[in-house]
C-alpha cells in the first residue's frame, strides 16, 4: 500500500502560542519500499510517524494509505517502537498474538504463523519464555513478529534499534532487511543512524530542525541483497557523507538561513 | 602460593565455618533462643513475681495446657478478622476501578480518599460499637474500615501507573478503552493490590484486637482484657503469642498468594 503525505503540518500548543513541530510536508512512500527518515532530534520524525499511525492527527495538510485519508489506528499496519514494548506477565508467544486478540480473531488459528515468526528471527526456542529472560535484542525481535503477526501491508518503525548495542543492531538490520524483502512490505522506518539508513532504504530523507521539515532525499542505489561487507563499498560510504552533509544544513533554523 | 591465590578467587572456602554460620538462617535462630533464655534466667534469678513478667517456659507450658481455651478463642478472631478484610479488599478494589476510571469521581473523592487514609481509624472504633451494637457486626467493621483505605490507594495507584510505552503500543495496535483496561491496566495493578494486601491485612489484625478491646465475649484480644482484669499475666501474654502466630501465617499466607499473582516478576 502507498503512503501519501500532502502538506502536512503539526502545531503543538494553543493558537496564540503555538509550536510548529512539522511544517509542509510531502511525501510519497510506494508500495514495497523501504524508506528510512533520517535527522536531529526534534525535527518531528517520531511526530510524523505517530501521525502516520493514526495516533495523532495533522493540524494541517492530509495522510492518506491506500488512497484513504488516516484517522485511526489501521489494522494495515504493523508498528516496532524504540521500547520493545512487550508485557512483562505474558510468554513470548502470547505478547506476538496480542494485535490479533485486540481484533478478537481466533488465536489458535495464527499460532502456527507465530512460530514461523520466531522462526525467522531466530527465536524458535523462546516460545514460552518471559520477556525478562531475554536480552534486548531478542526482545526487540518479539516486537518486529509481533507487528508481522496480523499480516500487515505497512511496517512503521521508530527507532526500533537504538537501545541495541553495535554489533546486535548490525545482526539485526540484515536479518530487518531480509524478512522485508521476504514479505514485499511497505517499510517507513525512523532512525538517528545514518548508517542504517543507508543500508537499509530504498530512499533515506533528510529532515532538518526549527521547523520540522524535509530537507532533501537521497536515492540508495545500492545492489541487494546488502550485506554487511558493503561497508567497504565506496558508494555506500559516499552516500554516508552526503546525508551526513544534509543532516548538517538541516540543523539551521529556517529564517537565520534565509536571512544570512 | 598457589593455594593463597585459589583461596583468593573462591570467597566460600576463604571465609570461615564461623562466616558460614552467620549467613545461615541458624544465626538469627540461635540469637532468639539465646533472648529467651536471658528472659528465663533474668525470672529464675531475680524472683520477679509472675504476675509482673512470667517466664516463657511458663508461657509455653500454659500455651500447651490452656489450648482448647486458646483454639476457641482464636477462631472468631480470625474468622473475623477475615471477613473484615476480605469485605475490605472487594470493596476497596470496586472503589479503586470507580475512582480511577471516571474523571468526576476521581476529581471529588480521590482526595477525600487519601485524607482519611492518613487519620488514625482506630481512635473511632468506640463510635462503631454505638452504630452497630455490641455485636460481630460492629467488630467486622471496624476491621473493614480500617483495612479499607490501603486497598483503596494501592490498587488505584497501580490501575494509574501502566507504562506509557505499552500504552502507545496497544493504543497503536487499535485497542479500545476495555480492552486497554482488562490487558494493560489491571495486569500492571496486580502488584500494587499484593502490597496493599500486605498492609491491610496488618491493619486487619490490630483492628480486630482492638474491636475485642472495646466489646466482645470472646475471642483473643477479649482474653487479653479478661486475663489483665485477673491480673493472670501468663494467660495474657500466652494469648499474645497465639495472636502474633495467626499474624504472621496471615501474613505470610499473603506473601504466598501474591508470588502466585504476579508471577512474572522475581
Amino acid at each position: 500500500m502507498r503512503i501519501e503525505l500532502v502538506n502536512v503540518e503539526k502545531r503543538f500548543g494553543s493558537q496564540d502560542r503555538s509550536t510548529l513541530a512539522v511544517s509542509d510536508v510531502s511525501l510519497t512512500i510506494e508500495r514495497g519500499s523501504f524508506v528510512s527518515l533520517c535527522g536531529p532530534s526534534g525535527c518531528g520524525k517520531s511526530t510524523l510517524l505517530s501521525m502516520v499511525l493514526g495516533l495523532q492527527s495533522p493540524t494541517g495538510g492530509e495522510i492518506r494509505i491506500g488512497g484513504k485519508t488516516v484517522t485511526a489506528p489501521s489494522t494495515k499496519i504493523g508498528t516496532v517502537f524504540q521500547d520493545a514494548s512487550l508485557m512483562p506477565w505474558r510468554t513470548v508467544l502470547s505478547n506476538i498474538l496480542y494485535p490479533i486478540e485486540l481484533r478478537r480473531l481466533p488465536k489458535k488459528q495464527f499460532e502456527d504463523r507465530a512460530r514461523e515468526l520466531l522462526e525467522l528471527t531466530n527465536l524458535e526456542k523462546f516460545a514460552d519464555h518471559y520477556p525478562a529472560e531475554l536480552s534486548g535484542g531478542m526482545r526487540q525481535r518479539v516486537a518486529i513478529c509481533r507487528a508481522l503477526i496480523g499480516d500487515p501491508d505497512i511496517l512503521l518503525m521508530d527507532e526500533p534499534f537504538s537501545a541495541l548495542d553495535a554489533l546486535t543492531r548490525d545482526e539485526i538490520s540484515v536479518e530487518l532487511q531480509s524478512i522485508w524483502s521476504k514479505h514485499n512490505k511497505t517499510v517507513l522506518f525512523v532512525t538517528h543512524s545514518i548508517r542504517e539508513a543507508v543500508f537499509l532504504s530504498d530512499r533515506v530523507v533528510v529532515m532538518g530542525l526549527t521547523p520540522g521539515r524535509i530537507v532533501e532525499e537521497f536515492e540508495i542505489d545500492l545492489d541487494r541483497p546488502r550485506t554487511l561487507a558493503i561497508e567497504t563499498h565506496p558508494r555506500f560510504n559516499f552516500l554516508i557523507h552526503e546525508v551526513r552533509e544534509s543532516i548538517s544544513r538541516g540543523r539551521k533554523p529556517l529564517d537565520i538561513r534565509k536571512a544570512g | 602460593m598457589s593455594e593463597m591465590k585459589a583461596g583468593t578467587f573462591d570467597t566460600r572456602s576463604d571465609g570461615s565455618l564461623w562466616q558460614s554460620f552467620v549467613a545461615s538462617p541458624l544465626w538469627p535462630a540461635t540469637v532468639f533462643v539465646a533472648l529467651l533464655g536471658a528472659w528465663e534466667a533474668y525470672v529464675r534469678i531475680s524472683g520477679i513475681l509472675p504476675i509482673i513478667l512470667p517466664a516463657p517456659s511458663d508461657v509455653a507450658v500454659y500455651m500447651w495446657e490452656q489450648r482448647n481455651k486458646l483454639l476457641l478463642n482464636a477462631w472468631p478472631t480470625l474468622y473475623q478478622c477475615l471477613l473484615g478484610f476480605l469485605l475490605a479488599v472487594v470493596g476497596g478494589i470496586l472503589i479503586a476501578v470507580l475512582l480511577t476510571q471516571f474523571t468526576t469521581i476521581r476529581r471529588g473523592l480521590y482526595p477525600i480518599v487519601v485524607g482519611i487514609a492518613l487519620i488514625p481509624k482506630i481512635s473511632v472504633a468506640p463510635l462503631f460499637t454505638l452504630w452497630f451494637g455490641a455485636g460481630s457486626v460492629s467488630r467486622v467493621s471496624l476491621v473493614f474500615f480500617v483495612a479499607f483505605f490501603p486497598m483503596v490507594v494501592s490498587p488505584a495507584s497501580g490501575l494509574m501507573s501502566v507504562d506509557s510505552s505499552l500504552l502507545k503500543m496497544a493504543r497503536a495496535f487499535g485497542a479500545t478503552r476495555s480492552q486497554i483496561f482488562w490487558t494493560l491496566r489491571v495486569p500492571s495493578a496486580l502488584p500494587y493490590i499484593v502490597d496493599g494486601m500486605k498492609v491491610a491485612m496488618s491493619l486487619a489484625v490490630i483492628g480486630i484486637i482492638v474491636a475485642e478491646f472495646v466489646t466482645s465475649d470472646s475471642g483473643l484480644g477479649y482474653l487479653i482484657v479478661f486475663a489483665t482484669g485477673l491480673l493472670d499475666t501468663t494467660m495474657m501474654l500466652a494469648a499474645v503469642v497465639t495472636l502474633s502466630i495467626i499474624g504472621l501465617a496471615l501474613y505470610f499466607a499473603i506473601e504466598f498468594i501474591g508470588k502466585a499473582i504476579v508471577y512474572w516478576e522475581k
